[in-house]
């Protein structure tokens, strides 16, 4: 009877979640609510979650934005399948993520920004996401989060690999390939991926009119397609893994990617094919080597990492005689390297770590047309030590502190104060509080970009507090994992780009940005027996409120939502499984978006509608000799919803994509 | 096996509830505001001011503000609201003509036309017409209702458009063949005689001559960097204003300058340098056409007879409750009224302030996102 009891009321909490997020109020109330929880004890007052193996199976041939938006907290901001996509974590900006894979920094050093639109999944084992300023753990300046990617060994067999091909609609066709070779000492593992779509998607287009009767008012919308939205990724990811003996790892991982695509014209114009022509191709190259010992009470690592980024936009017009010309030619070229050196070691319950880096920026930036650009060097040192200690049975604390230079300028000083309280000593149920300071230095677009770059920037500063519960309980053959956590966070000097009466716009230290919030997520599993399922439901409330100083008696943004940050955003992921049967239903939403700082309501281009999404999967999965086959369909906006994720431009109708994988 | 099924059946109920949330209600239509306001021909036409509002590049939400300076009423977003489809990708300049209002929709590619007294059946604002296939048109100038020229940024020819059937039906070849700064673009129109001024704004520093008899480019005026914007005196001196271009650009950067030009003899008869910090924009002439007014941070004043540029700003866009970033400026061509536009963060909707023309405050009018341009109503 209590193993239903447990369940149930887990349900409801997880339930009742969902059912704010639907009201579309501002205020949650959630006193009412019994919480369950997990924790992992050597956190220590950070909040971290991992995304589920299970999510990053289902999602390999997907991006990395697709399955944030789907799977996390995190929101992310799309143009569109395969364009452009960033992230907001916490309600920050999207400078404000930061995304690291293997130890490197992903992030462009020119903009701060990463684009989840191409990182394959296929290529990552495993996702950790550092909330607010529990990313000091692991690296600087990300006030919103980190996002921890990285890629495992599998040490358990000899000689493996996998060959999947999807076809989707949209003239959709992707294909990867695995292969892992190795013995207990050496192992090689590549990865190879293709990802195309033409993504030419037909819709009613209701921003147009093809024709209007005078007469009688009628107005007549054509169907269109989405021409010019293609887009084409392929990568290769090799790692070498040397193990020569139990205590020593050597580590080489390479990933070099080729990404281009087309952003289809806005709905609204009526240029024909003439303007607005573009290409936007990315060709990356990622390196790390890395070494790690382990000693009886500690451990050693230290590594080398390099990423080079080479991206070219161009926008052009076709002219008189079917003449191109460009109107935007612009070249961006970055080198980072990055070199990490990181000890630590347990004594009398007490962990100690310290990590000093080195990393070296170089970016190059020039815009043909109207022959601007800039070539810019930035050295950044930084140095960390942190402290986690564990005071009589249930009490836990994390000390970590975090210095860096950027050239010849001392970053403010980062800290993270934790504490954890094992409440029921035979539970796993936690509690855990923080405090934070943490800060970022304009990147270097914001400090160099001409026109308009101001060096006169200075860092943002953010300063935070957190607490949270965590519960985990096993009923038999249930699990039932659940999670609750608030924070409170000022962003003082935001940097901002605004126009000046000069026409080209400028960053300033302008906005004081107060972010609080609720995260909560439920995961309740059942692994054995003839039906298993698996049900993980998240919910995000992020109030991330300009508290910055008004230009003038006109401005009415103080005191409102940021644009494009949801107040409300939960997702549900649920996978039933019946022997070599699956069935899994994604369910996503987002409430209204302003896309304005004033937050109006003049027009329904003052905002975009809630967001609510539906797909479902169905997979099968059989022997053939020694391969298995893996069989997986899959149909994505479910109830065919027209919907945007940006103004003008409309989002594909219901559309499928089937899956074959052979294994050994 | 069915047995197992019921008894666990408890341990399902989590799975059956989530289901029943996956509900959905997106819907385009529902969300359109269809509030239309149906305002009549003969209102509009009799007082008003019409200001388009850009928009952010990008993102398709130019709209339309109507403004009644008798009542002090306005309508915002009366475009869409009458016609339930958005106005574009940045309104750039409007025009009226026999009965229409032509707005150009500069990332559009499109000029929209919309009733004015045409269709008496039809309200003000209605959609009648449109005129695609441009490139990035910027301004539109009517000859005649079977000829009209149509500048363009980057198309680099001037289109010649048949108004009455709302059609380009050719073209003036303006590409002097320089890729590196995409010339010629070309901007504002002002006929004198026979003969039609172009200025080519970005990245350009000339002003075009154009026969309107055999739509043919027949001189060009080199003047400081970045013309944008002109206007004609009553003394029929063209008065040409220029930015100066950019600092950090390996293209020709100059002092901003205020030019005056006889477009007689198409020489220049008087350069006022303005200081390296300056930026002036949005060069007006009030109805007596004898006062030049300009944006400059501030909003700025000069007779045309002036020796020297103004010492002091007419109006300035800094007081004790903050400042103002004045994007637009239109006098009114009948009381030589003020108002100017203000786009505070570009990411909300801005504001025209309305001055008289002594500079004292009437009125502050609610706008659309970047208020910038204004229409006069009165003067068609």
């Amino acid at each position: 009877v209590n193993k239903h009891i447990n369940i149930i009321i887990a349900s409801l909490f997880f339930i009742t979640s969902l059912s704010y997020a639907q009201t579309l109020n501002d205020t949650l109330k959630i006193s009412a609510v019994e919480i369950y929880a997990v924790r992992p004890t050597e956190t220590s007052g950070l909040v971290k979650t991992r995304l589920d193996s299970l999510v990053l199976s289902e999602k390999a041939n997907n991006s990395l934005a697709e399955t944030l938006s789907e799977h996390s907290h995190i929101f992310i901001r799309t143009y569109g399948r395969g364009a452009m996509a960033s992230a907001s974590f916490r309600g920050t900006a999207a400078s404000h993520t930061k995304v690291m894979w293997n130890g490197i920094e992903l992030n462009s050093p020119l903009t701060g920004m990463v684009d989840f639109s191409i990182i394959p999944v296929f290529f990552i084992d495993n996702v950790e996401l550092y909330h607010g300023s529990s990313s000091i753990s692991g690296t600087s300046g990300a006030l919103g989060g980190l996002i921890s990617l990285s890629t495992i060994p599998d040490w358990k067999n000899n000689f493996s690999g996998s060959i999947q091909q999807g076809l989707g609609s949209f003239g959709s066709y992707d294909e990867y390939m695995k292969m892992e070779v190795g013995n207990k000492r050496f192992r090689s593992q590549t990865r190879l991926f293709h990802q195309h779509s033409n993504n030419d998607y037909k819709y009613i287009n209701t921003d147009i009119l093809d024709s209007v009767d005078l007469e009688t008012g009628k107005k007549y919308h054509p169907e269109m397609r989405n021409t010019e939205a293609w887009y084409n990724n392929y990568g290769l990811l090799q790692e070498f893994h040397f193990r020569p003996t139990e205590k020593d790892f050597l580590s080489l991982s390479l990933w070099g990617q080729e990404s281009s695509r087309s952003i289809p014209q806005l709905s609204t114009n009526e240029a024909g094919l003439n303007n607005s022509i573009n290409r936007d191709n990315t060709m990356i190259l990622r390196g790390v080597l890395s070494y790690k010992r382990y000693f009886s009470l500690g451990q050693f690592n230290v590594f080398s990492g390099l990423n080079y980024s080479d991206n070219s936009y161009t926008l052009h017009n076709r002219i008189q005689d079917n003449k191109m010309l460009n109107e935007i030619n612009s070249t961006t070229r970055s080198v980072s390297y990055y070199n990490h050196f990181e000890y630590s070691f347990e004594k009398d319950e007490m962990n100690i770590s310290i990590a000093a880096n080195l990393n070296i920026f170089k970016v190059h930036s020039f815009e043909e047309i109207q022959s601007f650009g800039y070539e810019k060097n930035r050295l950044n040192p930084s140095f960390s030590a942190s402290v986690i200690k564990k005071w009589a049975k249930r009490w836990r604390s994390n000390i970590t502190i975090a210095s860096e230079m950027i050239d010849d300028d001392l970053v403010p000083l980062k800290y993270f104060t934790g504490m954890e309280y094992h409440i029921l000593p035979e539970d796993q149920l936690f509690l855990r509080t923080s405090i934070a300071g943490n800060s970022k230095y304009p990147s270097l677009n914001e400090m160099y970009f001409q026109p308009g770059g101001n060096p006169l920037l200075k860092p943002e500063k953010s300063f935070s507090q957190e607490m949270g519960i965590h519960y985990e309980v096993k009923l038999k053959d249930v699990s039932v994992e659940s999670e609750i956590g608030g924070y409170n966070s000022v962003v003082h000097d935001w940097i901002l780009w605004l126009p000046t009466f000069k026409g080209h716009w400028v960053p300033g230290n302008i906005k004081r940005v107060t972010s609080r919030g609720l995260e909560t997520n439920l995961s309740i599993s059942r692994d054995e027996g003839l039906i298993r399922y698996k049900i993980k439901a998240l919910y995000a409330l992020t109030n991330s409120i300009n508290q910055g100083e008004s230009m003038n008696p006109s401005d009415q943004s103080y005191g409102r939502q940021l644009p494009f940050i949801p107040v409300h955003s939960a997702n549900c992921f649920l996978t039933l499984m019946y022997k070599t049967w699956s069935v899994s239903y994604l369910w996503n939403y987002y409430s209204q978006r302003f896309t304005t700082t004033s937050n109006q309501y003049n027009s329904s281009r003052d905002y975009l509608y809630p967001y609510f999404m539906n797909q479902v999967g169905v997979k099968r999965h059989f022997n053939i000799n020694k391969v298995r086959t893996d069989l997986n369909l899959k149909i994505y906006n479910l109830f065919n919803e027209k919907y945007r994720s940006v103004l003008q431009r409309p989002m594909p109708g219901r559309n499928y994509s089937v899956q074959v994988k052979l294994s050994f | 096996m069915r047995k197992g099924i019921r008894k666990y059946h408890l341990q399902y109920l989590p799975f059956i509830i989530t289901m029943t949330f996956f509900s959905s209600c997106m819907n385009d239509e529902k969300w359109n505001d269809r509030n239309k306001p149906n305002l009549s021909v003969g209102e509009v036409m009799n007082d008003g001011v019409i200001i388009l509002n850009e928009g952010n590049f990008m993102y398709g939400n130019a709209s339309l503000t109507y403004y009644n300076p008798v009542t002090k009423k306005s309508v915002n977003d009366v475009f869409y609201k009458q016609n339930g489809i958005p106005l574009g990708d940045v309104a750039h300049s409007a025009g009226f003509f026999n009965g229409e209002l032509f707005v150009v929709v500069n990332n559009s590619g499109k000029i929209i036309t919309l009733n004015m007294g045409r269709y008496p059946s039809l309200y003000a604002f209605e959609y009648t017409h449109k005129i695609t296939g441009f490139i990035s048109p910027r301004y539109i100038h009517f000859f005649d209702d079977r000829k009209a020229y149509v500048t363009d940024l980057y198309a680099r020819q001037i289109y010649i458009v048949y108004p009455a059937q709302y059609k380009i039906k050719g073209e003036i070849n303006i590409n002097n063949g320089n890729v590196e700064f995409y010339q010629h673009s070309a901007e504002q129109i002002i006929v004198h005689g026979d003969f039609v001024f172009i200025n080519c704004y970005s990245f350009d520093n000339s002003i075009l001559v154009i026969d309107s008899k055999s739509d043919k480019v027949v001189d060009s005026i080199q003047v400081l960097a970045q013309p944008n914007s002109m206007v004609m005196d009553r003394y029929d001196k063209l008065w040409v204003l220029c930015d100066g271009g950019y600092q950090g650009s390996n293209f020709l950067n100059t002092y901003p300058g205020l030019i005056r030009i006889d477009p007689e003899t198409r020489t220049i008869e008087k350069i006022f340098i303005f200081s390296g910090d300056d930026w002036p924009s949005d060069l007006s002439i009030n109805g007596s056409k004898d006062t030049l007014f300009y944006l400059n941070k501030d909003i700025w004043r000069m007779p045309v007879n002036a020796t020297n540029l103004p010492d002091l700003p007419f109006i300035s866009a800094s007081d004790r409750s903050g400042t103002k970033l004045f994007y637009s400026l239109g006098i009114d061509p009948i009381n030589s009224e003020i108002y100017a536009g203000d786009a505070i963060d570009h990411v909300q909707n801005g504001t025209i302030y309305r001055f008289s023309a002594q500079a004292v405050p009437i009125d502050t009018i609610p706008a659309g996102i970047i208020p910038g341009y204004i229409c006069f109503v009165r003067i068609d």
